[in-house]
């Protein structure tokens, strides 16, 4: 058969591939265990940053200084954090720097989000929903229709699965006369029906300007933020936060992160005091409190915690905490020069990725040929094609060779050839 | 020639597959059926805005019978020609080896792509009936890999079934099941699009991997 060469080639090569991806994600599932970082928070006591250490069976609870804490003594330094238990203890204080300590306010200060680069490499359906933002009843309800949003707005009924034109006609044109320009870049909204009120949805035009849209008694309510005139916009995150302090969170191509407060009807966005994140590769969490945003950025490198003051998000205190070894990385760089994978953390779509860990593993290349050699004498037969052929490939080459049969006992085909 | 080839292909399958397309038609009836039932009790409201808030598939009763399809089709149409090593008579028919091949596979495979493009349309235009083209389109993207896994599943069911030794078709089946696995990745609506070239590259590329069974068969290799 003519090809049978090119053929064979294709089919080591096609296993070879298929090994990157196997033999490893075997080996990881063997030895991989989650980076654990100890649980850090600032105390508003003590003024320094509070950790938490996981050592299986007791919890290891200490401050920055070192000191050492018991659980009982480690809620109290802690009072933001442990509100709830120090209340029913009674040990809660009555105020903290001057400012009076209610349970109510508390929960309404509190902050909890979280961005990952997931959040900017995902597909999205394209279709969202468009809550009333004063319903008359406290809970939001289902509008009954959903919209897209792209190269115009175009509301469709979901019970009947057709345009409703009339809607359509009064967004698209309220849009428009707010100077709108079609087609959409990204639209972000929060279609949780479960949140304490309804912001509707912030949306980037073709011209980078960034719009506040949403249904006020029926009717559009469309705002230009303007912010675009401050920093070109990659990114928000929609926020309804109980206190109603800020929309969400804006994400600037440069990495800084912003909330997007409201002041007199403006939309002013307040720069987080911390470092620029590079938004495909940083993950960033937010605990805030009544007095302290705690913030914390993390990547291959490590987790960089900072402490913020909640009214100027101006910095306290911050803290670094290096990236755990990770035993997979450790065998990975001896037993794979590379390794194939699908999925990341970073992003939902499946894309193909080598990971090159270095050339430790070659060494391991070396002693397989040697086992090789010895043991299996087909490996001899065609040396110098295999052995260029595991010292490229490994481990993964190998069980190419193993797997793939090269001719017939009767008659020995392509290895000349291939050669 | 050929239309011999393709009549003793025939003779070989129409019972799978009349009973494939029997399967498919009353899986996708009954999808249908499900989706409808769903409509009705938890209301279209409710069940479309859990469908885009929860990126719920649709299709997920259809995940495996592509794959298990062209298996199976792979299975049925060669295991004759293997018993006995009857496939010899056939390769000596007056045609160069490769065109024999190809007149089998292409047959096989042109059949698993009727099959399986007719019911991945009828689940579209039926889905399109019911729901905005975005849920179809996403929709459609999860399944598509499903329907590829099908062709793909035929391919290396007959890589694996020309293969002369038994201890190398198990061998074989190894990384036939983990290139399989590809296509079934979990990932959320639309997360293939950018692994479907990769995919449909494999697909072709694991077409040539029959000629070399044959080949090392017509060697004698055992």
């Amino acid at each position: 058969m003519k090809n049978k060469n090119t053929i064979y080639v294709l089919l080591l090569l096609c296993v070879v591939a298929i090994g990157f991806w196997g033999i490893p994600a075997l080996v990881k599932k063997a030895a991989y265990a989650q980076d654990r970082y100890p649980f850090v928070y600032y105390s508003s006591l003590l003024r320094e940053f509070c950790f938490t250490e996981f050592d299986g069976r007791k919890d290891n609870l200490h401050d920055a200084s070192g000191r050492i804490y018991t659980r009982e003594q480690f809620d109290s330094v802690m009072p933001l954090l442990n509100y709830r238990q120090l209340h029913s203890n009674g040990t809660m204080p009555d105020s903290i720097d001057g400012i009076a300590i209610d349970p109510r306010i508390l929960r309404t200060k509190q902050v909890v989000f979280r961005y990952s680069p997931k959040d900017i490499n995902t597909p999205e359906i394209g279709l969202y929903i468009m809550y009333e933002s004063l319903p008359k009843r406290l809970n939001l309800e289902s509008p009954g229709d959903v919209f897209r949003f792209n190269k115009n707005i175009e509301f469709i009924d979901i019970r009947t699965n057709k345009i409703n034109e009339e809607k359509s006609a009064v967004f698209q044109s309220a849009l428009e006369k707010y100077d709108y320009s079609f087609p959409a870049q990204w639209t972000s909204g929060n279609l949780n029906i479960r949140k304490p009120y309804d912001e509707g949805y912030f949306s980037l035009d073709a011209d980078g300007k960034l719009f506040h849209l949403k249904m006020v008694n029926g009717k559009p309510y469309v705002k230009n933020t303007q912010i675009n005139k401050q920093m070109e916009i990659a990114h928000f995150s929609i926020l309804e936060v109980i206190d109603k302090r800020f929309y969400g969170f804006v994400f600037d191509k440069k990495g800084q992160v912003y909330i997007l407060e409201e002041n007199g009807g403006n939309y002013v966005p307040l720069k987080l005091d911390i470092d620029p994140l590079n938004l495909e590769k940083d993950h960033l969490m937010v605990v805030g409190n009544l007095l302290y945003w705690i913030v914390s950025v993390d990547n291959e490198t490590g987790k960089k915690v900072y402490s913020l003051k909640t009214e100027t998000l101006q910095k306290a205190d911050e803290c670094f905490i290096p990236a755990p070894e990770n035993r997979w990385n450790k065998y990975a760089q001896w037993l794979f020069p590379a390794y194939l994978t699908f999925k990341n953390s970073d992003s939902n779509y499946i894309v193909p990725k080598i990971h090159f860990t270095g050339f430790y593993a070659f060494a391991i290349h070396i002693l397989l040929l040697f086992i090789l050699f010895l043991i299996w004498k087909p490996f001899r037969k065609n040396l110098i094609f295999n052995v260029i052929f595991v010292l490229l490939t490994g481990i993964a080459g190998a069980f190419a060779l193993l797997i793939t049969p090269v001719g017939s006992k009767r008659k020995n085909i392509s290895h000349k050839i291939i050669l | 020639m050929y239309q011999s080839i393709f009549y003793k292909e025939w003779i070989k399958t129409r019972r799978l597959t009349g009973l494939l397309f029997i399967i498919f038609t009353g899986l996708i009836t009954y999808i249908f059926i499900d989706i409808l039932h769903q409509l009705r009790t938890s209301g279209a409201v409710d069940f479309v805005e859990a469908v885009i808030q929860k990126d719920i598939p649709l299709l997920t009763l259809m995940k495996y019978l592509p794959v298990l399809s062209g298996v199976l089709f792979a299975i049925n149409q060669y295991t004759p020609e293997m018993q006995n090593k009857r496939f010899k008579l056939t390769l000596h028919l007056p045609l160069p080896e490769s065109s024999i091949v190809s007149a089998m596979l292409g047959y096989g495979f042109t059949v698993m792509f009727i099959l399986l493009s007719a019911s991945f349309g009828s689940l579209l235009i039926g889905l399109r009936v019911l729901f905005p083209p975005e849920i179809v389109c996403a929709n459609s993207l999860s399944a598509l890999p499903w329907f590829l896994a099908g062709l793909a599943g035929y391919l290396i069911a007959s890589w694996v079934s020309f293969e002369p030794v038994w201890k190398y078709r198990v061998l074989n089946a190894i990384p036939g099941i983990c290139a399989l696995s590809f296509f079934f990745i979990p990932s959320k609506s639309g997360g293939f699009t950018t692994f479907l070239p990769e995919l449909i590259a494999f697909i072709i590329i694991s077409f040539s991997f029959t000629y070399y069974s044959t080949s090392r068969f017509k060697e004698g290799a055992q």
